[in-house]
């Protein structure tokens, strides 16, 4: 501490210094209990921990760990569509993960839109879906609501061409569902350990049919 | 100890790793924004399936800082995206810095809790960056402010650190902005707890300029400390920037290491195989052709991730290291379609090379724009100099 400074004024820098050693030793050991595996310390402070975590620094470095995904997850969907004419049809299912990986096929600086936006509205979805609320709490419903509106907006770009085409305007989604396809990619051919995971059928899951609620409708993103 | 303390309290430290910071993440917030123009109405705007009602629920229910839900205008989108631009590059530029860098946190948190559902690990590389960018004298070296200080000192140095005029324009329309946001109800969409740092912050830049604004002020014991703690509080950012990288390293890796996939060296093949992730097959079938790198590469990998926080530290080992993290970094950029994501991993890297090769790098740096700028190189020999810092 610089000498020529007078007695009160290095008090107040060796008042400050500890204060802020203190706040980023603190934040650190916060840090380091919010990245660390649940252990006797982080289930003790874990209401603290998460207090001062979420939202504004939130730790989610787990990048393909423990284990990367072993399974190819698409996004299928379809809708009933009330024509112009006051009739009830529902469309074939449409795999709209397939569009998001055409758009990045080859693309050496692929945006958020197509890598992001369905593939985490999904996985967010699943997580609050398979949690211990099932969904039904306040942040499950604003994740079935994304979905849905994800998935909505997309199809509605479809059936609008799809009525374009056919000069019928006028047709209308009224309801979507959503259905997952879940594919193992399967072992590399010399693992022998896994051979049972080799030549698995894909395998879906279908979700209830959703109402379309007012505000779900968006204007189309993609030209 | 006291040698220690000294150091602490009396000496900026590592400048030029604060500036790497300052310029990587605000240039890289920056090419990003324009990167996802086109698309930005989609994922921030009224065009985003997560609706002006959802981020709004959200943000009452987990306090979340955005400008973006205070209105759904097209306008009041159009203007805070902007500046989040203008912000990011004028941090990268280290034009008013300080300043610069509490607007470029306020552009960061806008747009990217917006959309938290459409954001990755990048993003959130930046959010924390951002935050802690704010603590440091990140503008010390290779800035704009650098450079009027030198022209400043050159002038007079009494008065080198006198905020000039557009200083305190800024100063003042900070402080107009956060009042009417506060008068007008908008500010009442934000958590009470961001008025209150915003408005401290505000008011440590005030209290800042009036003591350095008279030759009273400059020589006062109240400058002194004021600058101690500052330095101290940059000292303080810089160690938890470091330490932050080294969390991010350590997770990602002992994760890593529970793996079954890991431990039998079958985990990248699986990566490669993820379509999502997968903008070169053809890349991709070549590469996990091969049991043999597929072992090595993620070996590797979760070596140099578990090894980094102890070997970050030693001279001779990260300079074999940070080579290697930065070219496996470059080849997921493009093997694995996530450049944002690999720049900024980057970037969090060359925060560990040595001064000397960040000092080399800007004097280079310096030369390639002196001569640009002079076709004859020995004209201005003066000028390449000021430029590196």
């Amino acid at each position: 501490m610089r000498a020529s400074l007078s007695r009160p004024a290095r008090a107040v820098l060796g008042l400050a210094g500890c204060a802020l050693l203190l706040a980023a030793g603190g934040h650190l050991a916060l840090t380091f209990l919010a990245v660390a595996p649940r252990n006797a310390a982080s289930s003790k402070a874990a209401d603290a921990v998460n207090d001062y975590i979420y939202p504004e620094l939130e730790q989610n470095w787990q990048l393909f760990a423990p284990n990367p995904l072993a399974r190819n997850e698409t996004v299928w969907a379809r809708a009933t569509v009330r024509t112009g004419a006051g009739d009830f049809r529902t469309t074939p299912w449409r795999d709209l993960t397939a569009e998001d990986v055409a758009a990045i096929r080859g693309n050496p600086f692929p945006g958020h839109l197509d890598q992001n936006q369905l593939r985490r509205a999904w996985d967010a979805y699943g997580q609050s879906v398979s949690g211990p609320e099932r969904g039904k709490d306040a942040h499950g419903v604003l994740l079935t609501t994304y979905l849905r509106r994800v998935v909505l907006q997309r199809l509605q770009q479809h059936v609008q061409a799809d009525a374009d085409a056919a000069d019928a305007a006028g047709d209308r989604i009224i309801r979507v569902q959503v259905r997952g396809r879940f594919a193992l990619i399967g072992p590399p051919a010399w693992d022998t350990a896994r051979a049972s995971e080799r030549g698995v059928k894909p395998w879906f899951r279908t979700m209830p049919w959703w109402d379309v609620e007012p505000g779900d409708r968006i204007p189309g993103s993609r030209p | 100890m006291r040698r220690l303390v000294d150091r602490f309290t009396g000496t900026v430290l590592a400048p030029y790793q604060a500036a790497v910071v300052r310029i990587g993440f605000g240039g890289l917030f920056a090419l990003f924004l324009v990167r996802e123009w086109p698309n930005r109405l989609a994922l921030y705007g009224d065009r985003s399936p997560w609706g002006l009602d959802l981020v709004r629920r959200q943000a009452t229910l987990d306090h979340l800082f955005t400008l973006l839900v205070w209105s759904g205008s097209r306008f009041w989108f159009e203007l805070v995206y902007t500046a989040a631009v203008a912000a990011a590059v004028l941090l990268a530029l280290g034009w008013h810095t300080r300043a610069v860098s509490v607007l470029f946190l306020v552009g960061v948190l806008s747009v990217q809790n917006r959309s938290l559902y459409t954001g990755d690990g990048g993003d959130n590389v930046v959010h924390l960056m951002a935050i802690y960018l704010v603590f440091a004298r990140c503008g010390r070296v290779w800035s704009l402010d650098a450079r009027r200080r030198r022209a400043a000192l050159r002038r007079d140095p009494e008065t080198a650190d006198a905020p000039g005029g557009t200083a305190v324009g800024l100063w003042a329309g900070c402080g107009l902005a956060l009042a009417a946001a506060q008068l007008s109800g908008f500010g009442a969409r934000t958590p009470g707890a961001w008025a209150v740092v915003l408005w401290a912050l505000w008011a440590v830049h005030g209290a800042w300029g009036i003591l350095n604004r008279s030759a009273r002020g400059r020589g006062s014991e109240a400058r002194a400390v004021c600058d101690g703690i500052a330095t101290m509080a940059h000292n303080c950012a810089m160690g938890v920037i470091a330490a932050q990288v080294c969390l991010v390293y350590a997770t990602a890796g002992w994760y890593k290491i529970q793996g079954d996939k890991w431990q039998d060296g079958t985990a990248v093949y699986y990566v490669l195989h993820l379509d999502y992730f997968r903008p070169w097959p053809a890349l991709d079938s070549l590469l996990a052709g091969s049991s043999f790198a597929l072992l090595a590469i993620a070996y590797g990998s979760v070596a140099m991730q578990v090894a980094f926080p102890f070997t970050v530290f030693q001279r001779r080992l990260k300079n074999v290291l940070l080579p290697l993290m930065i070219a496996e970094h470059l080849g997921i950029a493009v093997v694995l379609g996530l450049p944002f994501f690999s720049a900024t991993m980057i970037v969090a890297d060359a925060l560990f090379l040595p001064t000397a090769w960040l000092r080399r790098l800007g004097a280079a740096f310096g030369r390639a724009t002196a001569r640009r700028r002079a076709p004859a190189p020995a004209a201005r020999p003066a000028e390449a100099l000021t430029l590196k810092g």
